[in-house]
Order: structure tokens, then C-alpha cells, then sequence
């Protein structure tokens, strides 16, 4: 009865909401910890971007291309993690690129969010015939190759920082769709859902009042999931030259600049692959924790 | 009864409901009334159309399910045409339905007085501080303690009994004229059963509200009930009133639940209870002989022919049978089957087809 604090006069139990009780567990799951910690640290990072580096970091400046890092022979904190081919101060690239992967990530899947959640609850809530057309577009939109389709639409419409965050968004939303069914399938069965039509709730009511918050705990994890999976599609988008454009920065497009020196500064391969590499890892860990602290009846 | 005591008139109630390219016909032309102050407990066992007749009246079965009445009045205001909107305002506010399991039927998101309130203000034009203090006093009244911080608390951390004086009262909570309980203690331990129920039956003398009580525990009706109506294959097979059906049932399946029901006291050690054997068919298509046929023990050719249609009986009972209703045709004997006639009954029973389906 972790959840419950006995109050001194008449021993009735304080009551704590679903979503405090999540909360609470999630503090006391490790991976929470590590994960939330560096995902915090990242959007700091991203946020406080300017006031962490003196330098812009699209300002280039020729004459001091490829200064190698503090660590190397012949680096200088003057730029601790030394410059592109074009001068430009690698520290300064790291942080800003985390603003795009970052915002590019949670506003794509706010669209695809969106999109899958209403797809899901009214398959799952109607079944029938919308079920149907609705599985129908799930299973097409499986049979798409994401990366081909995204390079498709961006080698003929061209490459814009929105365009890449609409098309990733507009294909992203399978996994949301799918969840949201079945758990709203569940949910349809279940007598309060019964109960709230016996009490006379309209079918808008009962959807947003009675099924949404009911299924936000997998929606969190698939939330989660899709976030890692969006930034590693945007890399992988501009690694191929399609994702963003400069003079704006990603970590993947700092890999797709780097790939020419992987042999003789490998560094600069490695520096924004292991920013990547954190960052999912850390939304991995935490996408995880949320899944362990809100089980099906993780209520009780 | 006259008319204008009158809650609930359902006359002719069928539903529908295609599988599979089959029609399945799980409630056949019901007819139930349900007065002012009266308790009438619908009996039968799992799969006769109980649950799904409550549903029908309720305007809750799945839009696949079709429901066709002669009649289907709430207080003469006739059901069959209201039109979703009218059906919104009605339920909660003037028939109220109570689950069979507490457990599920509470939504887990919500704080206990917050899906009372929402009740209340749905049908209600009242502030929230007053559906709060309504809430709470209701809580008393079914018996919660510390109702106050009931309000503030959430499903799960509600007992199993709990949790049902919770739906009693959130049925409550609008006045209305017809609450339906459907199973309403099955889920619960046979001590909180009674509780349970004997707050039901305060509740309802209380308030002199019209109560369709749906239960399959013989038990439970004979401390409750004003009437019985007890269904088999979807169909009414008897109406009477709670004395007169348990003390002398006319219809050999009321009979045989009867008998095996065992009474403390009465019942000896050692001594075989009764039982129906077979199970319930499924109810496809029309019906070409008494749907009760296939395990009847005083079934005859006649019972084979054709269906039974219901008929008057003395003291304004009902019952579908042809047997007399002297109960001179009956003999207790065939229900308690020694275990070599089981074996060989059993055996013609299983040689009576099923129907296909």
C-alpha cells in the first residue's frame, strides 16, 4: 500500500491521482532517473544554447577550418571541441543542432500523435466499417518504406525544415494507430464505459472523459518511442542530404559533414554520433521506466 | 395493477442479432411490467436473455443487436421512437442501472465524487458544491462511513462492497423512477450479498421505486422480490408472485430450479439436490416446439409439435407448459436421476440433436 499515507484522526486512507502514483513510482525507477537527467540536460542545452558558446554557429571563418579539439595536438579551449572545414566552431554546432533534433522530434510527433490516437480511437471505439478502412491504412501505410517515401516526397517537393517535420509526422503515426486500437478495443469492454452510456454520457464525452485518459499511459510510451525514432529518421534524412538544410544544424547533418574526414579526424564523426547515441539512449531509458510504472492496472 | 402506477411496460420485446450469416434470437417476445414500489426479479439461468432484455430496455445493446417491441413505455412515454438524445436525458436521470461487477464498472481515472458529481450535473442544472454535498449524503445513506473521504478517493482503493453502495447510490443520485440491477451481488462475498441487498430492498420501499432485479440465484429473489418472471431460451416461461412461484412452480424448469436449490435444515446429509441437465441451446431461428423440450423430463409429443404459447393459470399467474396447473402431473422423483438413470438419461439426451448452427 505504498500509495496510500494513513491520516492520523480516523485512519481513511489520503488519496493520491493515477497520474501522481505513476510519477511517484517513476522517481523511484533508476532508469527514470539516468534517462530523465540526461534528456534535461539536453534541453537545457538546447534551450540555453546561446548563452553556453560566444560563437554563432553558422558564421564561418576560412582561415581556422579544422582546429583540432582540446584534447589533440595544437588544440585550444579557445574551441574545445575545434572547427569544421569551414571554421565554423564545432562546440557552437553541437548545441544548436540539439534545438532542431529536439523540436523537430516533439513537434513531429505531436502530429503523428494526433493523427494515430484518433485513428485508434474510433477503430477501436466503432469497430465495424470504420475498423476496416482504418486497418486498411495502417496496413498500407506498413507496407511503405519510410525512408524512401520521405526521400520521395523531399526530392520532388524540396528540402525545408517544416516539409521534413510534416512528412515524418504524416508517416510516423502507425505505431500510435495500432496501440490506441487495441487499447481502446479493451476499454470498450469494459463496464464503466458501459456505465458512463447508462448515465446518460454523450459519445464525445465518453471518448475524451472516459477512454483518452484512460489509455494515456500507452500513448506516453509510444510518445516516447516515436520521439527516438523520429530524430534518428531526421539524421537519417539529412545524413542522406535531404533532412535539413544548411545553414541550419542537426546532429545528422553533422554527421553527413563529417563523413569525409572519418578517416583523418574521426572525431568529428564521433562527437555528434555520440550526442545521437546519448540522446536515445536516454529516451530509450525513460520510455522504458514509463512503460514498467504505468502497467495496465498499474492504477492500483 | 392499474395503469398509472405503472413504471415500466414492455410488451413483445424480440431482439435480434446476426453471427455468422445466422439470425441468433436470444430474447423472444417478452413481456415484463414493472409498477410503482414493486420489485419483480427476472430469473434464469446463464444465456436465457436476462441480461440482454435489461440491455434492450436500457437502449444499450450494440447497434448489430435489433430490438423490436409492441411496446416499450417508461411512464407512457413510449421508448421505441425516443430518439438518441431523449434516450441520453432518460438514462441516469429516470432508469438508472446498477453492474454486475463493481470492480470494472467504476472508471479508475476518476476520483469517487467526481464521477458522482458528473452524473449530476449532466442531468441537473446544480453547482458543483451542491452535487458534492448530494454525493456525500447519498454515500451515507447507503451505509458508507466517513462518506467525506470516500468523495476524495479513487476506485481501487474501494472494496468489492464498497464499490457496489457506490453504484447503488451513484444509481440513486437523479431520483429516478426505475433502477435496474442486473446481477447486482453476483460479484460479491455471500456475506456482503446480503447487505447488499437488504440496502437494495430499504432503499427501494424507501423511495418507492420501481426495481428489476436480473439474477440467476433463486436466494436472492426470495427475500427481495414482489414477482417473478422466469426466462428460459429468451422466452418468459412463468410470471407469478414470489411466494406462489417458489412454494408451487408451474413450469417444469422453474420446478427443476426449485429443486435444486438446497434449504438448511430441510435438505438432508447425503441426500441428492436436483438438477436440469443439458445446458441451454442456442437460440437460432423459429421455434417448432417448446423451447424448454430437450430437458423436460414430462416432456410429450405434443411438447415436440409445436410451441407453447403462454397461457393464464390460476391467480393471475402466467406459464408456458401444457401441463396441468394443479400440479397434479408432477413427481419430484425425476429430478433426482439415480446414477444409472443419469448415465442412460444423459445418453438420450445427447441423442437429441443440437440444433446447427
Amino acid at each position: 500500500m505504498n500509495n496510500m499515507t494513513t491520516s492520523a484522526q480516523d485512519g481513511a486512507p489520503v488519496s493520491l491521482s493515477p497520474g501522481r502514483i505513476a510519477l511517484r513510482r517513476a522517481f523511484r525507477h533508476g532508469g527514470f532517473w539516468i534517462g530523465g537527467t540526461i534528456i534535461l540536460a539536453i534541453i537545457l542545452i538546447a534551450i540555453f544554447a546561446p548563452l553556453l558558446t560566444p560563437y554563432d554557429p553558422s558564421v564561418q571563418s576560412l582561415s581556422k577550418g579544422f582546429v583540432p579539439p582540446v584534447w589533440a595536438k595544437d588544440g585550444s579551449w579557445l574551441h574545445p571541441l575545434g572547427t569544421d572545414n569551414l571554421g565554423r566552431d564545432y562546440l557552437a554546432r553541437l548545441l544548436y543542432g540539439a534545438r532542431i533534433s529536439l523540436g523537430l522530434a516533439l513537434l513531429t510527433v505531436i502530429i503523428s500523435g494526433t493523427i494515430g490516437t484518433a485513428m485508434g480511437i474510433t477503430a477501436g471505439y466503432w469497430g465495424g466499417w470504420p475498423d476496416m478502412i482504418i486497418n486498411f491504412f495502417i496496413t498500407v501505410r506498413l507496407t511503405l518504406p519510410v525512408v524512401l517515401v520521405a526521400l520521395v516526397v523531399v526530392a520532388l517537393i524540396g528540402s525545408s525544415l517544416w516539409l521534413l517535420i510534416l512528412v515524418i509526422g504524416l508517416l510516423l503515426w502507425d505505431r500510435f494507430a495500432i496501440v490506441v486500437r487495441s487499447a481502446t478495443q479493451q476499454l470498450a469492454q469494459r463496464e464503466y464505459i458501459t456505465s458512463a452510456r447508462a448515465i446518460g454520457s454523450s459519445t464525445p464525452r465518453i471518448l475524451f472523459r472516459e477512454i483518452l485518459p484512460n489509455i494515456t499511459g500507452p500513448l506516453v510510451v509510444v510518445a516516447s518511442i516515436e520521439i527516438a525514432h523520429a530524430i534518428l529518421l531526421e539524421a537519417a534524412l539529412s545524413f542522406l542530404g535531404l533532412g535539413v538544410q544548411p545553414p541550419d544544424v542537426s546532429w545528422g547533418l553533422m554527421v553527413a559533414e563529417a563523413k569525409a574526414q572519418l578517416l583523418f579526424r574521426p572525431w568529428m564523426i564521433a562527437i555528434p554520433g555520440a550526442a545521437l547515441v546519448l540522446l536515445i539512449f536516454a529516451i530509450n531509458l525513460v520510455g522504458d521506466a514509463l512503460r514498467d510504472v504505468t502497467t495496465p492496472e498499474g492504477k492500483a | 395493477m392499474p395503469n398509472d402506477t405503472q413504471i415500466l411496460n414492455v410488451q413483445g420485446l424480440s431482439v435480434q442479432i446476426p453471427v455468422h450469416g445466422s439470425m441468433l434470437r436470444p430474447v423472444r417476445d417478452v413481456n415484463l411490467e414493472v409498477g410503482r414500489g414493486e420489485t419483480v426479479a427476472v430469473v434464469g439461468e446463464s444465456g436465457c436473455g436476462k441480461s440482454l432484455t435489461a440491455l434492450a430496455i436500457m437502449g444499450l445493446l450494440p447497434r448489430q443487436a435489433m430490438v423490436q417491441s409492441d411496446a416499450l413505455r417508461l411512464n407512457s412515454e413510449s421508448l421505441a421512437q425516443a430518439s438518441p438524445k431523449r434516450w441520453r436525458q432518460l438514462r441516469g436521470d429516470q432508469i438508472a442501472m446498477i453492474f454486475q461487477d463493481p470492480m470494472t464498472a467504476l472508471d479508475p481515472c476518476y476520483r469517487i465524487g467526481n464521477q458522482m458529481c458528473e452524473i449530476l450535473q449532466q442531468h441537473r442544472k446544480i453547482s458543483r458544491t451542491d452535487a458534492m454535498a448530494r454525493s456525500r449524503d447519498l454515500l451515507g445513506k447507503v451505509g458508507i462511513p466517513a462518506p467525506e473521504e470516500r468523495l476524495k478517493q479513487y476506485p481501487h482503493q474501494l472494496s468489492g462492497g464498497l464499490r457496489q453502495r457506490v453504484m447503488i447510490a451513484m444509481a440513486l443520485l437523479c431520483e429516478p423512477e426505475l433502477i435496474i440491477a442486473d446481477e447486482p451481488t453476483t460479484a460479491l462475498d455471500v456475506t456482503i450479498q446480503a447487505q447488499i441487498l437488504r440496502l437494495l430492498r430499504d432503499i427501494q420501499q424507501e423511495t418507492n421505486i420501481g426495481l428489476l432485479l436480473i439474477t440467476h440465484d433463486l436466494g436472492v429473489v426470495a427475500g427481495m422480490a414482489d414477482r417473478i418472471v422466469v426466462m428460459y431460451g429468451g422466452q418468459v416461461v412463468e410470471v407469478g408472485t414470489c411466494d406462489q412461484v417458489l412454494a408451487q412452480p408451474l413450469h417444469p424448469y422453474t420446478e427443476g430450479l426449485v429443486r435444486s436449490i438446497p434449504v438448511p435444515g430441510e435438505t438432508e446429509q447425503g441426500e441428492t439436490l436436483g438438477y436440469i441437465p443439458g445446458i441451454v441451446p442456442r437460440q437460432v431461428g423459429e421455434l417448432s416446439a417448446c423451447g424448454f423440450v430437450d430437458r423436460c423430463p414430462y416432456a410429450t409429443d405434443i411438447c415436440h409439435a409445436k410451441s407453447i404459447p403462454m397461457r393464464d393459470a390460476d391467480n393471475a399467474r402466467l406459464m408456458r407448459c401444457i401441463l396441468p396447473t394443479d400440479g397434479s402431473a408432477r413427481d419430484p422423483a425425476v429430478w433426482v436421476l439415480p446414477d444409472e438413470t443419469t448415465a442412460q438419461g444423459a445418453a438420450t439426451h445427447g441423442s437429441t440433436p443440437c440444433p446447427k448452427f
